[in-house]
């Protein structure tokens, strides 16, 4: 994806990437051994529908954390948008465009909320999303009074369920999305300002950068992917709840970080998230297609977001053991040739 | 090229420049010196567009300038390359090098190719040769601080300032660096060069300008000044001695060490402190003495090493078991790891010996914690004298003073200081070290790390040169083996 | 000489802390609580004179409080050392779940609540010993222990409530008792919870501003690196206050089922941003190194009076939701806010 060829450092992720792709294949292939049924068209797509709302939150996630920040009030602007797309055109009468256009912007203008409030106010972000997660999250209760809202148009209910070549809408859009998202933060000079925003803010001020409203921008366009999720959620559903997306931030996290880049910010990229999307949507299809109790769910969860770090720290000290390793051969090397 | 006339400053109540003048010519290198608060970061900030300033006039190439921000100053042609280097390790070099200024194609997206061609270009004209597609984090510290200089030039640039740029630097990069700063010279930029090592400014610059408290002291060619001239005018007094004078008498081994390694950073460590005399360690940075260090009281773990502490053999877990022993080790980075920064002087002074403030029901006695404090700070001539004064606000000296005081509370055996004057302004760096002579004469083994060479030269009584993670020599000053050429021969390999 | 003032200039890109005392005198930002919760007190009593100031209506507030009280010491605690802890309510689940299946199946009290206590604190120990041995940030080791710890709650009741009612009555029967206060006017019932909480809170308060071992908590929170150099034991702290904060949790779970006389897998949901909005109210931060069990008592105590405002003018609970989360972030705004002043 990259044209400029890089050196030492890229090296050791790309034998990341490998390494993860093969957990995947072989849980993948493993579990069709012991379970059967897994390799099937069907039980794929089941597969892929199960992560690729919190998969598309995790590309935005992954600009968010690349600049050291974190937005864990996806989730609940997730379940606003399902909202409030169903409420436009269910209670107000919207047609689709307008309605989801509407969503949109306001999912927008909610990150916009996030970034302008983590600038103005210089606090952690996780205070901040947190803030806005609690907030919505009791705005999705009240405005639905608890119940869900349904009866959408075929037209509508197509963005989730339906297919264009034989794949699912949802999952076209996170191809795309992913595709685009990856090409811009490789190659587009916007984006690459992530990274220097990461590796330290103040130096990247001085030099020019605009730190706020590349924050700013960064938050919006992670509520509006969250946005989108959330609209072809509902359409997929059927219907809107204000508990939708229950733990999303937990798995679009774990995603990113399996995905290989550093929680504290500075490193990261959108193929990386992908690879930790599918490994997590492998695993968790696993998990299901073996267990039979559904309260399971949120325990493998939490599970493959403790693995998923535990994993990224693991190869970091890894990492950390070769250099030294490195370091010592080069320290051998330099003492038994010298004379002195 | 650069004429600042009567430039005053204030941060609120706070007048930090008081009316200075300073002129800089094409094809010059120019010294600023002053002690800490002497005003020299205020002033090139002021002059980058960093900050601005409350009057005065700046004319820059012939025209009154008034620059709003550090971008400005840039399109004018003043680049400023600051004291910690800022260069982002997971972009390219040339990346790092035109951030903002990304050279595009149709789509919008990075021209790699372009910013390659650019850079090289860039490298080319300082004459030095790094690998624009490389990842700025796996350069070492020298070539980062070189691509900072490239960044710096990468613009149409007629100013360049540079603030401290060797703090990071072994003296071979140092050397490097100023083949550079010269090359640039003679090519017509003028420079203007911030440093506290007073032997670099000799090395380098033509004319020198001397701050104190604000004020303009003088500008003066470097050529007719000697070191004591430059120093009484930066404090305003003739200073005695620059070092206090070493150890009359050496003592038996209060501790010693042998087979000290880290798995790729130490090999093979030995060596003895004796009861009076102060240890230096010297070396070109990243030669393995902080690595000894730590791995000694195992703060990283080491993977063989065997102490004795006044004859008996003991074993060192980690860092608070080398503390229950009176071993203390004091960091390089007081920023990040040896200061709690938002905590009183009272509280960073008491922070290794709690429990002695403690009753026998472990209810802790600020009192007490406050009465020492204070006997420190006057001790120690820590400024302000107040013990609830947080350390953050603190100068550089002052903070170290803390950190001093700080070991001097644990009543130790063996003190090791990483780097005691770093960022420290020269009244305080004499206060500094008089107390570790005092230190080491009342019986305390002291290690000092040292990459200033004067420093080392005139602090220890024996100096161990450090190289690729060993001790490649050991000097003795009583025996007169010590000198710079004979530091750095064995410091380097040739 | 200066008096230590609670928001001075910090680091720059940290939120104003407040270090440990060193007079021990009340620092600004506890009194500017002090008098928000006034304000608020005053407000409802002229809004609702009727309903507001009735001790029935104030006994509710208060006794509620205790519960989020004693979350909200636990998150204070991981904060003073620069964690967090977004397991606490699910961890109370966790906890109150086994107790009170325990009891069910015919375990007597005592050996219960100790298996309760045990449970929390294994859960506290896996948090600390991931957060400071293995070095996986707190927030995302706490985020998967929350989703684990109530998971695991609710596949053992299956989301069903469990009551003990075979249990010995004197536990069932603590959780509500009140100490009468006979007075001329009437009668008052203090809730033995609430002295409870005030008790605990007292001591904890106390004991982190007075008592040596735990001084160094805060040391450990404010410079990890600069506390392992100067002799502390981090790691051993680090685990030491998740521990300390699983054992609050406990505290808090005991109570409820007493209390409730059920345990429920659904205890506690959304408890931790509750607490971490209180604690950071209070004077806690994030970045370590800070952290006031008074403070702590203000914000639950204002976060407690804003909730029953909301009932009070609302009559909809669905907002008081809502509410908490724009109170921490006008809270931490108006702090962050303070300090930016506070630092030119």
């Amino acid at each position: 994806m990259h044209v400029a060829p890089r050196r030492l450092f890229e090296n050791v992720i790309v034998v990341q990437y490998i390494g993860l792709v093969c957990v995947t294949l072989l849980t993948l292939f493993g579990f069709q051994a012991a379970f059967g049924n897994v390799l099937t068209r069907a039980n794929l797509e089941v597969l892929a529908m199960n992560m690729v709302f919190e998969g598309i939150m995790a590309l935005g996630m992954t600009f968010v954390i690349i600049t050291g920040g974190i937005d864990i009030s996806v989730a609940s602007v997730f379940a606003f948008s399902e909202i409030l797309v169903a409420k436009l055109m269910v209670q107000a009468g919207f047609a689709i465009v307008p309605a989801i256009l509407v969503t949109l912007v306001a999912a927008a203008a909610i990150g916009a909320l996030n970034g302008v409030l983590i600038v103005l106010f210089r606090v952690h972000p996780l205070i901040i999303t947190m803030g806005t997660l609690l907030t919505l999250r009791g705005v999705n209760l009240a405005i639905t009074d608890g119940h869900s809202v349904s009866g959408f148009s075929d037209a509508f209910l197509f963005l989730g369920q339906g297919k264009i070549l034989g794949i699912n809408v949802p999952i076209l859009f996170f191809a795309g999305a992913a595709l685009v998202l990856g090409v811009l933060l490789g190659q587009h000079r916007f984006f690459r300002q992530l990274y220097f925003i990461g590796g330290g803010e103040r130096a990247a001020r001085l030099s020019g950068v605009n730190v706020s409203r590349v924050k700013i921008i960064i938050y919006m366009l992670s509520a509006s992917l969250a946005g989108c999720a959330g609209i072809m959620a509902a359409a997929k559903y059927g219907a809107a709840h204000w508990a939708h997306g229950n733990l999303a931030e937990l798995k679009a996290i774990a995603a990113v970080a399996i995905g290989g880049a550093n929680i504290n910010g500075g490193s990261g990229t959108i193929g990386g998230t992908v690879l930790g999307v599918i490994f997590l949507a492998v695993v968790h299809n696993a998990f299901v297609t073996s267990a039979v109790n559904t309260f399971w769910y949120d325990v493998v969860s939490g599970m493959m977001l403790l693995i998923a770090v535990l994993l990224s720290r693991f190869i970091a000290l890894r990492n950390a053991r070769a250099l030294l390793g490195l370091k010592q051969s080069k320290m051998d090397q330099l003492s038994a040739t010298s004379k002195t | 090229m650069l004429k600042v006339t009567a430039v005053s400053k204030s941060f609120f109540s706070n007048k930090v420049l008081d009316s200075v003048d300073i002129d800089v010519l094409k094809g010059e290198v120019h010294g600023l010196v002053g002690e800490n608060g002497a005003g020299k970061s205020t002033l090139i900030n002021i002059i980058g567009g960093i900050l601005q300033r409350d009057s005065g006039t700046i004319t820059f190439d012939g025209q009154e300038v008034n620059f709003a921000h550090p971008l400005e100053a840039m399109a004018a042609g003043i680049s400023v390359v600051h004291q910690e280097l800022s260069l982002v390790p997971n972009a390219t070099v040339s990346e790092n090098i035109f951030l903002r200024r990304e050279k595009r194609n149709a789509l919008g997206l990075n021209d790699w190719r372009a910013m390659t061609r650019a850079a090289s270009q860039v490298f080319e004209r300082i004459g030095i040769d790094i690998d624009p597609n490389a990842l700025a984090g796996s350069l070492s510290v020298g070539m980062q601080q070189l691509v900072e200089v490239a960044k710096a030039i990468s613009i149409d640039v007629r100013l360049l300032i540079m603030d401290e740029p060797t703090s990071s630097l072994s003296e071979k990069e140092i050397d490097e660096l100023f083949k550079v700063i010269g090359d640039l010279r003679n090519q017509g930029l003028a420079i203007v060069f911030v440093s506290h090592k007073l032997s670099e400014l000799f090395k380098i610059a033509g004319r020198v300008t001397v701050l104190r408290d604000g004020r303009l002291v003088a500008t003066a060619e470097t050529s007719s000044l000697t070191t004591n001239d430059l120093i009484r005018m930066m404090v305003g007094r003739q200073l005695a001695a620059l070092y206090p004078p070493r150890a009359s008498a050496i003592g038996d081994v209060v501790f010693s060490c042998k087979s000290l390694s880290r798995f790729g950073a130490v090999r093979d460590v030995a060596f003895e402190v004796r009861r009076g005399e102060i240890l230096g360690l010297a070396g070109l940075v990243g030669a393995g003495r902080t690595e000894a260090m730590r791995a000694l009281i195992n703060a990283d773990s080491r993977s063989s090493g065997r102490f004795w502490l006044e004859g008996v053999e003991i074993q060192i877990e980690d860092p608070a078991a080398a503390l229950a022993r009176g071993i203390i080790y004091l960091s390089e980075d007081r920023k990040s790891s040896g200061l709690f920064l938002t905590y009183s002087i009272a509280e960073n002074i008491g922070a290794s010996t709690l429990d002695r403030y403690a009753d026998r029901f472990g209810v802790f006695h600020f009192s007490a914690l406050r009465r020492r404090s204070r006997e420190f700070i006057r001790r120690m001539d820590i400024r302000p004298p107040d013990e609830t004064a947080r350390v953050i606000n603190l100068s550089g000296g002052n903070q170290q003073k803390v950190l001093i005081s700080k070991a001097l509370d644990v009543n130790p055996k063996l003190l090791i200081f990483d780097e005691p004057t770093r960022g420290v302004d020269v009244g305080a760096k004499s206060l500094i070290h008089a107390r570790l002579r005092e230190l080491a004469e009342s019986g305390v083994g002291v290690i000092v790390i040292s990459s200033e060479m004067p420093e080392v030269i005139g602090l220890s009584d024996r100096i161990l040169v450090f190289r690729n993670g060993g001790v490649s020599a050991e000097l003795d000053n009583r025996k007169g083996e010590v000198s710079q050429e004979a530091i750095l021969s064995r410091a380097v390999y040739h | 000489m200066m008096t230590t003032d609670a928001t001075d200039a910090t680091a720059s890109d940290r939120p104003a802390r407040q270090a440990p005392p060193l007079l021990g005198a009340l620092a600004s930002r506890q009194f500017f609580l002090v008098l928000i919760n006034l304000a608020i007190f005053v407000a409802l009593t002229v809004l609702r004179p009727d309903a507001f100031p009735s001790w029935t209506n104030l006994k509710a507030v208060l006794s509620l409080m205790s519960y989020d009280l004693l979350i909200a010491i636990a998150m204070t605690i991981v904060l003073i050392v620069r964690g967090i802890d977004l397991s606490v309510g699910s961890v109370l689940a966790l906890s109150s779940v086994t107790m009170a299946l325990l009891m069910r199946s015919g375990t007597p009290v005592v050996p219960a609540l100790l298996a309760g206590l045990t449970v929390a604190l294994l859960c506290g120990l896996v948090n600390g010993l991931l957060v400071a041995v293995v070095g996986i940030l707190p927030f995302l080791v706490t985020l998967g222990m929350m989703s684990v710890a109530r998971g695991i709650a609710t596949v053992l009741t299956t989301g069903q409530y469990i009551s003990f009612p075979n249990a010995a009555p004197w536990f069932t029967q603590f959780g509500r008792h009140e100490f009468q206060i006979p007075s001329g006017l009437g009668n008052y019932g203090l809730p033995v919870t609430l002295l409870i909480g005030l008790a605990l809170a007292v001591i904890t308060s106390l004991l982190f501003s007075y008592w040596t071992p735990l001084r160094s908590f805060f040391f450990v929170g404010e410079s990890p690196e600069a506390a392992r150099l100067s002799g502390l034991k981090v790691t051993r702290l680090t685990v030491a206050a998740y521990l300390l904060s699983a054992l609050f949790v406990w505290f808090t779970a005991v109570l409820l089922i007493s209390a409730n006389k059920i345990g429920y897998a659904n205890y506690g949901v959304g408890a931790e941003l509750r607490a971490l909005a209180a604690a950071v109210v209070g004077g806690a931060s994030l970045a370590g190194g800070a952290g006031n069990i008074f403070g702590t008592f203000l914000g639950v105590l204002m976060l407690a009076l804003i909730g029953n405002g909301f009932v009070m003018l609302n009559g909809n609970p669905n907002w008081q939701q809502a509410s908490v989360g724009i109170v921490l972030i006008a809270a931490v705004g108006i702090d962050a806010l303070r300090t930016y002043r506070d630092r030119r």
